[in-house]
């Protein structure tokens, strides 16, 4: 270990190697490589790791969360002396098997299943400590429990506890279909945020208005919630679904936040053509009509899911665990999906405010093996220019050119697969 | 056996398509790859499979390459100029004269070859028998003798006997095996003669590259029996090109690019041994991955080679390789790239290196543009730079929607360029207004190739007699100005040899490359009023598995861009464009041709405009259908919407004062354009005047409205053949870009009612992309110009007359009155394009400033174009100063999604499992090869076939050797 982090100085070079940049591998604690590898993703998210050590500053002595140990743990990378090296993510993993159940074992985790959770419970630490103390806050106290008229609709809507319904949100949002799977942003259940923003946000548009007219935004919803957190700023876009009754021609859309999107794969396509599909029209017919407020019936509609508001982070998740029924189990799914170091959305919204925003691919990670509950997950991320790979403890500079690997395979032969899993793309007018 | 194999995995897969040409048919028996067939074998991460073709010249040319170059050189003054089979013969004279001068890329088109070779192996070949039955394409010119056998014979023991010796030790421990098959050359000379001529197919996989004869679509391969096969250890073949050039009958030199930065020359020789030579042999130049290599067009000698480094170099295979590493000192600096040559007392490898400023510049390929005096080149920074590879000043540059480039391609006549990236789009650049006219979104993935189909690519002509007299002109002007070009290249000297063993560089050596390159401008530029293609054809393959074929026709050429181009210019510059300084009687010569090429239809056949518009239609009929259905915002009256969109983008050019003629058009189309709309845009169309025809019209419009493809044929054509409907043809598309702009917050500042049109079509915005594609504008606009077109042509054709001459006159005086320049014939498109231009900057200043840079570079460079010095054009480069993609989003050099037409495949099929990397145009089929090592032949239409290849209608043949990979 000692040898090759000290191989990587070498190989970067001393000249070269980027000023107040550490590159530390994590050590493993028995199959946490899913969470080694988001953790190395989301700290080469420059947006997202500058906000936690900003809360680590902010909170010198805060109640242990999930939060603060990742504060503490991110600090503790960006203050080593060494410039490499590598570190054990204890106090993080203890705390992780602590707060939630699924994880408290010495089973593969879902990578994408644990990022929602992180994310998803950061935000609402952050949330929460908003509310607790005025001292903390740098939002105005207005938390999403304490009422307001888009919380009602949501309290309606979801009865579940907190605890069980976060656990809830991330199992349902894997398991919802394809196109329209989006992680909602509060800890409540994805769909009652949903529920409560289509409620809010329908608004019809007449036939000459055209799709420019405005959407409610979805600020109204979730303002009365709460102002946004540092994770809604970085990771939430909204997407727009709009929908159009076949009967009265009426075009209705509401929106809906994410934290990221999960595409469909298919076999040699690129990530672009993914996102294209993800906003195909679908036809809702038969069992599954749409109920149109103009009709006041069930009619056939049309629907399509456009993002409205492209997040500071995009993240893309690869659907690669498919659930096959005659296996009665999740296959993974190792087509070959290219994606670009520079990507540009396709399927934005007429109304969007931004949509030629121009993303840089910054981390992916990455899963090795044949299946989605063995195998091993790493990590590729892109610092000052260089390409690393980070396989927990070890820490290896790589060529852009090898990525390339990382896309799949073309022929189902093979049954192990080292294939782009979570992509990370950070828009270039952040950075 | 080989299809065998295949046959259970190509269930789903595509063995033919149609186009409106016919079908294309994949020939089974047509297929090469590795002599010995195994299973699925992992191709993951070896390099791209790539194909390089060349055409050798006929046994009867002899040994001596100045034959070989007189072929070629014919094939480069068809490609510059004209596909007339007229057009060859007609230039054999100057050929001759000009022996040695010109030459094309590798792959030689072989119509011209057929008839050049027979005019000037008269003198040389006195027995002419057919010794190559191997080919379709050599067939004319003959068999040279026992003596040109037994050459090739010796040849070819020659490889054998150096191929049992393990040689050509690469640098760092890398050898390489050749190895001949017995089966062809070791037999007598019956055997041998079997590969002498034809034309040579090489590919690369993994670590093996291959050699075959390419027999066409004539006959099956001979798979266990390659030319030469090539295995190397340590490295693998990346790249590789022909050299046309210095063909013989028995072969080519071929250039080798390898993963790991050498080059090898392998050249067959007459002589007592296989030729190799190596470049970059301890990699002192360059440690990466050869990308891309390419002989310089018109040498035997000289060679590009791009790195995965970025970098260019220019060698010359006759230099010694030298055994230190280059100091360099820059040799030349332009906007965003370098050129270093290198500090010694004697000149040496690399004569030059280009050094680009931005990150991650890979250089993906690069292409000559068909005339030889242009560089495009696409890397992975997402830049297409294009130089005048002379004087090394960039033209021009576009910027992918994202992602790298990784192909490109000129268009036969040298004027656009396409590229495919990363991006999944098919992009088209236009030379002369330097921005990027269409996007083609329809692959799933990548796009690998992309190739100009120019036997596929429509032109307009005038009559025939006149034709081929102005070809021979034209001809002997180009060649006189290439031949200026060289002897000033190499004064010392003088003439061809000199220039090739002179050993300095060539651009230092050239007195007045200026007046040299101005002149071959001048003559291309006056080619063009002959010769105008209507519509391209474009192929490409990505890592999709697909293959795609684009008609990108006239109108979405000459498509302003969005909205900064007011009206009027757009007009000027159709109509100098079209007429090309003819006056206006000039149009009565265009139209009835026009008319008789609609009314002979055809798809083959030369294509006039009013073919590919109704093929469009057809196509486009049903994808249009879903639009409107898939679309969410319409009214109930969605196709009266629709139409209106186009309408009022009609109204806005026409209500400029200037064009009686159009206020008819417009009023036409304002009654048409329905409710919102009619508020914003009728003021201004009624404001702009001539209330004559407006009733009339609009009844037209609404009765013709949805009428059969007959009444809209003539339709088409008046779209394309007459100025002022040409222009509404473009109008109604740009109908799409108004309407995203005026979205988008762009306003335009120019008051006429194009913006305010622009409102009508804001309610579509939505769904422009499926709108906007080209076929769809010529359905949609249909009934415009049914409107509009069709005052004319249904209705009383002379008025449509009368009006044209108008407006010609009208626009002449226009012309005269914005001329900068002088009011010569010959300068009046330059004086349209100058009114274009500035007429545009006025339209940018709602856009950057950076527009505006590249704006001003537009009308410089059109400047250049049109006979001004290239000095100019080099200061156009110096205005493309910032290749920031996130300042070059909503220029011309990367307009947005919204602000280019899209345009969609009119064919896309699967055809096979693995990742396409390779797409190559032949005269009678086109070759696709995939990364599993297969390379597959694709019949043409009527060629699937054995009958002998038959010779297309003069005015179908396009350029040959246009094909590029």
């Amino acid at each position: 270990m000692g040898a090759n982090v000290s191989q990587l100085e070498r190989e970067i070079g001393s000249d070269l190697f980027p000023a107040n940049e550490h590159y530390f591998g994590l050590v493993n604690f028995g199959n946490t490589c899913y969470s080694n590898s988001v953790l190395q993703a989301l700290y080469f998210c420059k947006p997202f790791r500058e906000k936690v050590l900003e809360y680590k500053a902010k909170n010198k002595r805060p109640k242990e969360t999930l939060l603060s140990c990742l504060a503490d743990l991110f600090y503790s990378i960006a203050t080593q002396k060494k410039k490499v090296g590598s570190i054990a993510p204890k106090k993080f993993i203890t705390r992780l098997r602590k707060e939630k159940e699924e994880f408290d074992n010495y089973m593969q985790q879902d990578a994408h299943e644990f990022l929602n959770f992180l994310i998803n419970h950061i935000n609402e630490i952050i949330l929460a400590e908003r509310n607790a103390g005025p001292s903390h806050g740098n939002g105005n106290g207005n938390g999403k429990s304490s009422g307001g008229g888009a919380s009602t609709s949501q309290m309606a809507t979801s009865t579940a506890s907190k605890s069980s319904s976060t656990s809830n949100s991330n199992s349902n949002s894997n398991s919802t279909s394809n196109s329209t799977t989006t992680n909602g942003n509060s800890s409540n259940s994805t769909g009652s945020l949903n529920a409560a923003a289509s409620a809010a946000t329908t608004s019809v548009l007449d036939a000459s208005g055209g799709l420019t007219a405005t959407t409610t935004p979805l600020v109204q919803t979730n303002g009365a919630n709460s102002e946004p957190t540092w994770v809604h700023e970085i990771f939430q876009g909204i997407l727009t679904s709009e929908t159009r009754c076949l009967n009265c021609e009426t075009v209705s859309s509401k929106d809906e936040n994410f934290f990221d999107l999960q595409v469909d794969v298919d076999q040699n396509t690129s990530i672009t053509h993914c996102l294209r599909c993800f906003s195909n029209t679908e036809t809702l017919c038969s069992d599954n009509k749409f109920k149109c407020d103009n009709c006041c019936s069930y009619q056939e509609a049309q629907k399509r899911m456009r993002v409205k508001k492209l997040p500071m982070i995009l993240a893309l998740h690869l659907k690669r665990f498919k659930y096959m029924e005659q296996f009665n189990r999740h296959i993974k799914v190792s087509h070959r999906v290219v994606f670009p170091l520079e990507l540009r959305l396709f399927n934005t919204s007429d109304d969007a405010v931004n949509p030629d925003r121009l993303y840089d691919l910054t981390a992916v990670v990455i899963h090795c093996g044949s299946g989605p509950n063995r195998g091993h997950y790493i990590s590729i991320v892109k610092s000052h220019g260089l390409w690393l790979l980070f396989d927990d403890d070890m820490v290896d500079k790589i060529e852009a050119s090898t990525i390339e690997d990382f896309y799949g395979l073309t022929s189902d032969i093979h049954k192990s697969s080292e294939t782009g899993y979570i992509l990370f793309y950070q828009s270039r007018d952040c950075a | 056996m080989a299809s065998q194999l295949d046959a259970n995995v190509k269930d789903d897969l595509k063995t033919q398509f149609v186009t409106r040409e016919g079908t294309y048919r994949l020939l089974t028996l047509s297929e090469y790859s590795r002599p010995n067939r195994v299973g699925y074998s992992s191709n993951q991460s070896s390099p791209q499979v790539r194909v390089s073709i060349v055409t050798l010249p006929n046994p009867a040319h002899g040994s001596s390459t100045n034959a070989g170059n007189s072929n070629s050189n014919s094939n480069s003054n068809g490609n510059k100029s004209n596909n007339e089979p007229a057009a060859a013969s007609g230039a054999s004279p100057t050929a001759a004269a000009a022996a040695a001068t010109t030459t094309t890329t590798t792959t030689s088109g072989n119509r011209g070859t057929n008839s050049n070779g027979a005019s000037t192996a008269t003198p040389a070949a006195s027995t002419s028998n057919t010794t190559t039955p191997t080919t379709s394409t050599s067939g004319g010119a003959g068999g040279g003798g026992g003596n040109i056998s037994n050459g090739g014979a010796g040849g070819d023991n020659n490889y054998n006997n150096s191929n049992s010796t393990v040689d050509a030790r690469l640098g760092g421990g890398i050898s390489m095996h050749s190895m001949m098959n017995g089966g062809v050359t070791d037999q007598n000379g019956m055997a041998s003669s079997q590969v002498v001529g034809g034309d040579r197919i090489c590919f690369n996989f993994g670590r093996d590259l291959y050699v075959y004869s390419f027999r066409g679509a004539k006959k099956g391969t001979e798979m266990s029996k390659p030319i030469d096969k090539k295995f190397y250890k340590g490295t693998n073949p990346s790249c590789h090109d022909f050299n046309s050039n210095s063909a013989t009958p028995t072969g080519a030199p071929l250039l080798v690019g390898f993963t790991t930065g050498q080059i090898q020359l392998v050249s067959p020789q007459m002589g007592p041994r296989e030729l190799r030579k190596l470049f970059n042999e301890e990699r002192l130049i360059d440690k990466t991955k050869v990308t891309c290599l390419k002989w310089l067009p018109n040498s035997p000698h000289l060679f590009l080679a791009s790195h995965s480094s970025g970098h260019l170099y220019l060698y010359n295979e006759e230099l010694p390789c030298a055994a230190t590493a280059p100091n360099y000192q820059p040799f030349k600096m332009g906007d965003g790239y370098t050129i270093l040559t290198c500090k010694s007392k004697s000149t040496r490898n690399p004569l030059y290196k280009w050094a680009f400023s931005t990150d991650n510049c890979c250089i993906n390929e690069f292409c000559f543009s068909p005339c030889g005096s242009n560089l495009a080149v696409v890397s992975q920074d997402g830049f297409l730079r294009v130089f005048h590879y002379d004087t090394m000043e960039l033209l021009g540059i576009a910027r992918s929607y994202f992602g790298g480039f990784l192909c490109v391609c000129w268009s036969p006549d040298g004027k656009y360029i396409v590229v495919g990236g990363e991006d999944d789009l098919v992009t088209v650049w236009s030379l002369q207004e330097r921005r990027v006219v269409a996007r083609g979104q329809g692959h799933r993935s990548w796009v690998s190739v992309v190739a100009f189909d120019p036997y596929t690519t429509s032109y307009t002509n005038w009559d025939g007699g006149d034709f081929s007299d102005d070809e021979n002109q034209l001809n002997e002007q180009y060649t006189a100005s290439r031949e200026a070009r060289f002897s000033g290249d190499s004064t010392a000297n003088g003439g061809f040899e000199g220039f090739d063993r002179n050993s300095t560089p060539v651009h230092a050596a050239r007195p007045r490359p200026h007046s040299a390159s101005f002149r071959s401008d001048a003559s291309s530029a006056a080619l063009a009023p002959d010769k105008l293609a209507i519509s391209y054809r474009l192929g490409s393959v990505s890592q999709d598995t697909q293959v795609c074929l684009w008609d990108i026709t006239e109108d979405v050429l000459r498509h302003p861009l969005a909205l900064r181009q007011r009206v009027n210019s757009t007009q000027l510059n159709d109509t100098s464009f079209l007429n090309g300084g003819i006056d206006a009687d000039g149009i009565k010569v265009i139209r009835p041709i026009a008319i008789g090429h609609g009314a002979g239809g055809n798809g083959n056949g030369g294509g006039g405009g009013g073919g590919n518009h109704a093929a469009d239609l057809d196509s486009c009929s049903p994808t249009r259908e879903t639009a409107g259905g898939g679309g969410a915002t319409e009214n109930s009256n969605s196709s009266s919407s629709k139409f209106s969109t186009a309408n009022c983008t009609i109204s806005s050019q026409s209500s400029n004062a200037n064009t009686p003629p159009e206020d008819c058009e417009t009023e036409a189309a304002t009654p048409a354009s329905t409710s919102s709309n009619a508020a914003a845009t009728t003021p201004a169309a009624a404001a702009a005047v001539a209330p004559a025809a407006a009733a009339p019209s609009t009844k037209q419009n609404s009765r013709t409205h949805g009428t059969s493809n007959s009444i809209k044929f003539p339709n088409c054509i008046s779209a394309t053949k007459s100025d002022s409907i040409d222009g509404n043809a473009s109008a109604s598309g740009s109908g799409g870009q108004r309407t995203s702009y005026a979205t988008s917050g762009y306003n335009s500042k120019t008051s006429n009612s194009s913006t305010k049109s622009s409102n009508s079509g804001s309610g579509f915005s939505a769904f422009n992309s499926l709108t906007q594609r080209l076929s769809n504008l010529n359905f949609l606009s249909n009934s415009d110009k049914k409107s509009s077109s069709s005052v004319g042509h249904e209705g009383s054709n002379s008025t449509a007359h009368r009006q044209h001459r108008k407006a010609m006159s009208m626009l002449k005086s226009y012309n005269q009155h914005n001329n900068h320049s002088s009011n010569n014939h010959s300068n009046n498109s330059s004086s349209s394009n100058f009114g274009h231009s500035s007429n545009q900057e006025s339209g940018v200043a709602i856009g950057s400033s950076s527009t505006a840079h590249s704006f001003g570079s537009l009308k410089l460079s059109k400047s250049s174009h049109n006979a001004s010095s290239l000095v100019t054009g080099a200061q156009s480069a110096a205005t493309v100063s910032s290749f920031d993609p996130m300042k070059l989003i909503g220029t011309p050099a990367c307009p947005r999604f919204d602000e280019c037409p899209l345009l969609e495949p009119l064919v896309c099929k699967k055809i096979a499992h693995e990742r396409l990397t390779a797409l190559i145009f032949r005269e009678d089929c086109f070759l696709t090869a995939c990364q599993d090592g297969f390379i597959y032949t694709w019949a043409r239409p009527g060629h699937a076939t054995h009958t002998n290849q038959q010779h297309l209608s003069p005015s179908q043949s396009a350029a040959p050797g246009g094909t590029v990979i």
